[in-house]
């Protein structure tokens, strides 16, 4: 092959590499951010008609905080990614220790809830903080070009679920805490 | 009522809870912004990188290095340069493929939704007969 075939030979692949980095580190960083909201709506609407149905008041404080996080989980949606979480692990290591925090707000909010009606909130709760971790590894790019396992990212997350929130449970305790806290402000 | 002692110590630890948030806030920002930064730096940085190639093949192409200099025979093979082609190719099918699927679900959540807040209005609110997806109902196609 000539010099001048190579060459352009090498500018379509370039052209190629340039179309692959447009779709994984924009498109498809705004794909996983519009799947991740709309997982997060139809969440938000479940909690909704919930209430609707008359089975908490829509003026209680779980019900105000628990919609309050997923409004600021989705407000900053765009936001949530891997390298976020690893700075805050390494540096913050989770939310200050005071009663601003998610879980001390949750308890205080959810203690007096009939049994069955706190069962179904933790299960919102969970939900919620799965879609967080599901956003948090398969909506990264870095991760996806790393190819990082990324089918076992999945498949972890269908198997371990409670297992990887409870592990995770200091970064999404952060998570949780700052969207209702931006959200409120 | 609380003894002045009393009073300063609940406004000690109100200062204090205060600082903490305010700490946090900070924290947020600053893990915010530093995470904004190294995405954009990663997205840039990987555009930079194929127009350094792209503007070195075109000064190869102009005379002024060769081919072989620059370290771009890798690729001007045809195989990879195929390859790369087809991972374009099949990763934008897969990509709007995927955006149809969640647009198809966003009409279906939200048409039902609003679908039951306005009947509850006009009980005989007429229907356009699309699928709850939003799709031409197969009867009319």
């Amino acid at each position: 092959m000539n010099n001048i075939a190579g060459l352009v030979i090498a500018i379509s692949t370039l052209l190629s590499f340039l179309g692959i980095w447009y779709l994984v580190m924009w498109l498809g960083r705004d794909y996983h951010v519009a799947g991740f909201r709309q997982n997060m709506f139809e969440l938000r609407a479940e909690l909704f008609d919930f209430a609707a149905d008359g089975k908490i008041s829509f003026d209680h404080p779980a019900y105000g905080m628990l919609r309050s996080t997923m409004n600021g989980l989705l407000q900053f949606g765009h936001r949530i990614s891997l390298f976020n979480m690893i700075i805050v692990v390494s540096v913050m290591g989770g939310p200050p220790p005071d009663e601003k925090t998610f879980s001390m707000r949750w308890r205080k909010c959810t203690q007096e809830l009939d049994g069955s009606i706190m069962a179904k909130f933790n299960d919102y709760r969970r939900r919620m903080n799965f879609l967080l971790v599901r956003q948090l590894l398969i909506g990264s790019p870095i991760l996806f070009l790393l190819i990082l396992p990324y089918g076992l990212a999945a498949l972890g997350l269908a198997i371990c679920r409670d297992q990887i929130l409870k592990f995770l449970r200091r970064p999404i305790e952060f998570f949780d805490s700052a969207a209702l806290v931006a959200s409120e402000a | 009522m609380p003894s002045a002692k009393q009073k300063t110590a609940i406004k000690e630890k109100s200062a204090a809870r205060n600082a903490s948030h305010q700490k946090f806030v900070l924290q947020s920002k600053l893990i915010d912004s530093a995470t904004r930064i190294f995405i954009e730096v990663v997205r840039v940085g990987g555009v930079v990188l194929v127009m350094y190639y792209f503007a070195q093949a075109v000064q190869s192409l102009a005379g002024k290095n060769t081919f072989a200099d620059i370290g771009l025979k890798i690729l001007g093979n045809v195989r990879i340069s195929e390859t790369v082609a087809w991972l374009f190719g099949a990763g934008g099918v897969t990509y709007a493929y995927k955006q149809k699927k969640l647009l198809k679900r966003t009409h279906a959540q939200m048409g039902e939704r609003i679908k039951s807040l306005e009947k509850r209005l006009d009980p005989h609110r007429t229907s356009s007969h699309l699928t709850h997806e939003g799709e031409t109902h197969p009867e009319v196609k």
